[in-house]
């Protein structure tokens, strides 16, 4: 299988050629990997913001403890999640898959109406924590195609979310920044990671078979 | 390899015919699976994968009345540690030097970097742990569908029986997701012809 030959060649890359831009061509089909991707009950309860203003890279950059590499990039990606689940926000995704599939704008009233009633009676942080798993499923299909079409990325969590979320203004669009994903080309010559070895546990440690 | 091509012809799929997926193709999808990136590299949580019909079986019954359970080829389990610990930290610490072939004193610093991870409650520490088993659940979907394998993501089961079945409690994990791996029952599967919708592509990205 190609995405084994993918995955490692790819690592989480610490230098950028800031010389080096992606061609849109690629990132959107980056973009198209994290749309495709599955998600609970199909509701897609993130967003990604696609950062390339440079002034606004730079101003990121202090959100994540001085990596620079996020101001280098050519392409900075945001995964964020729904801040919580709501009614609204859950029939305005069954109206657009009823109008896609052609079906009865009631075809999924009940199944709706379960997930209403659990989503809805349960804490904020719960929903938050859920929403976000979700963006991460997203995230890893981002770095499969990006690992696919040999774009570099460095998958990030560990910055000042809120912080990040002001600059976004993501509390006003009822979102909450999760994780990070910049995406360019290695700078091959200034990477200190770029020819240590791969560290994974060994098979039988991590997959447990019961046959 | 057309990754984008073989994510449209995945889907959720309800029903599987029980045809078991050759052993070349689940190895590969596992080694998939273990090559996904985590935070720091710690990989805290494991694969559980079960071919037992006896188990499926008593899983179906326990912990998650959904079909592709007992007509899937394989069923994974995903399941993330509880609480991480320093022993666990220092473990990886001599796999990274080990591997790498360098003292683990010069790995000090980066040692240092798991203190407020192993300072944490285990609420913390699962939540962190279940987000890097998404990771490498969600690598799991597309190496599936690279190898054209049918899969079922699944998150609606009780985790609390699951646990219990799977003796998860005592090695510090508890279950996160499915991923029944096997073949699509064409008759049978309401959603194999349903067409996949998704938002609209402008409403998922905003560019800066």
């Amino acid at each position: 299988m190609e995405l084994l030959d993918a995955f490692r060649w790819r690592y989480a890359t610490k230098k950028y050629d800031s010389r080096k831009k992606i061609d849109q061509t690629l990132v959107d089909k980056i973009l198209e990997a994290a749309w495709i991707a599955p998600t609970s009950s199909g509701l897609q309860p993130f967003e990604v913001f696609v950062i390339t203003n440079q002034e606004l890279k730079e101003k990121i950059v202090s959100e994540t403890n001085a990596q620079e590499l996020v101001a280098q990039c050519s392409h900075l990606l945001v995964f964020a999640a729904w801040d919580n689940y709501t009614a609204e926000r859950i029939d305005k995704i069954y109206a657009h898959i009823t109008a896609g599939r052609e079906q009865a704008s009631d075809r999924y009233n009940a199944y709706t109406d379960r997930l209403k009633n659990k989503y809805l009676n349960r804490p904020t942080e719960l929903n938050f924590e859920h929403a976000a798993r979700q963006s991460y499923i997203a995230f890893s299909f981002a770095m499969a195609e990006a690992a696919s079409l040999r774009v570099d990325c460095t998958p990030m969590e560990g910055f000042l979310n809120e912080e990040l979320d002001k600059l976004l203004q993501l509390p006003e669009k009822g979102l909450k920044s999760v994780t990070m994903l910049p995406l360019g080309y290695r700078d091959e010559k200034n990477d200190w990671l770029l020819h240590l070895k791969k560290v994974r546990h060994p098979f039988e440690d991590f997959i447990t078979i019961i046959e | 390899m057309n990754l984008i091509k073989q994510l449209n012809w995945r889907y959720a799929t309800k029903r599987m015919n029980g045809t078991k997926v050759p052993q070349e193709k689940v190895d590969r999808i596992l080694e998939a699976i273990r090559l996904a990136p985590t935070s720091f590299g710690l990989q805290a949580f494991k694969v559980i994968v079960i071919e037992n019909e006896a188990l499926r079986e008593q899983i179906f019954n326990g912990a998650c009345q959904q079909p592709q359970i007992k007509e899937a080829s394989h069923v994974l389990v995903f399941a993330a540690n509880k609480k991480v610990s320093q022993v666990q930290v220092d473990e990886y610490m001599q796999l990274i030097a080990s591997t790498r072939s360098i003292s683990v004193d010069n790995l000090s610093g980066f040692r240092a970097a798991f203190d407020g991870i192993v300072a944490g409650t285990s609420e913390q520490n699962y939540a962190w742990c279940a987000r890097q088993a998404y990771i490498a659940f969600g690598v799991g979907i597309t190496a599936a569908a690279l190898e054209e394998v049918d899969a079922t993501p699944m998150e609606g089961f009780s985790v609390d029986a699951l646990d219990k079945l799977l003796k998860l409690e005592e090695q510090n994990l508890s279950a996160v997701t499915i991923l029944t791996l096997g073949y699509r029952d064409e008759a049978n599967d309401q959603l194999v012809n349903a067409k996949k919708v998704r938002k609209n592509k402008e409403s998922l990205s905003e560019f800066k």
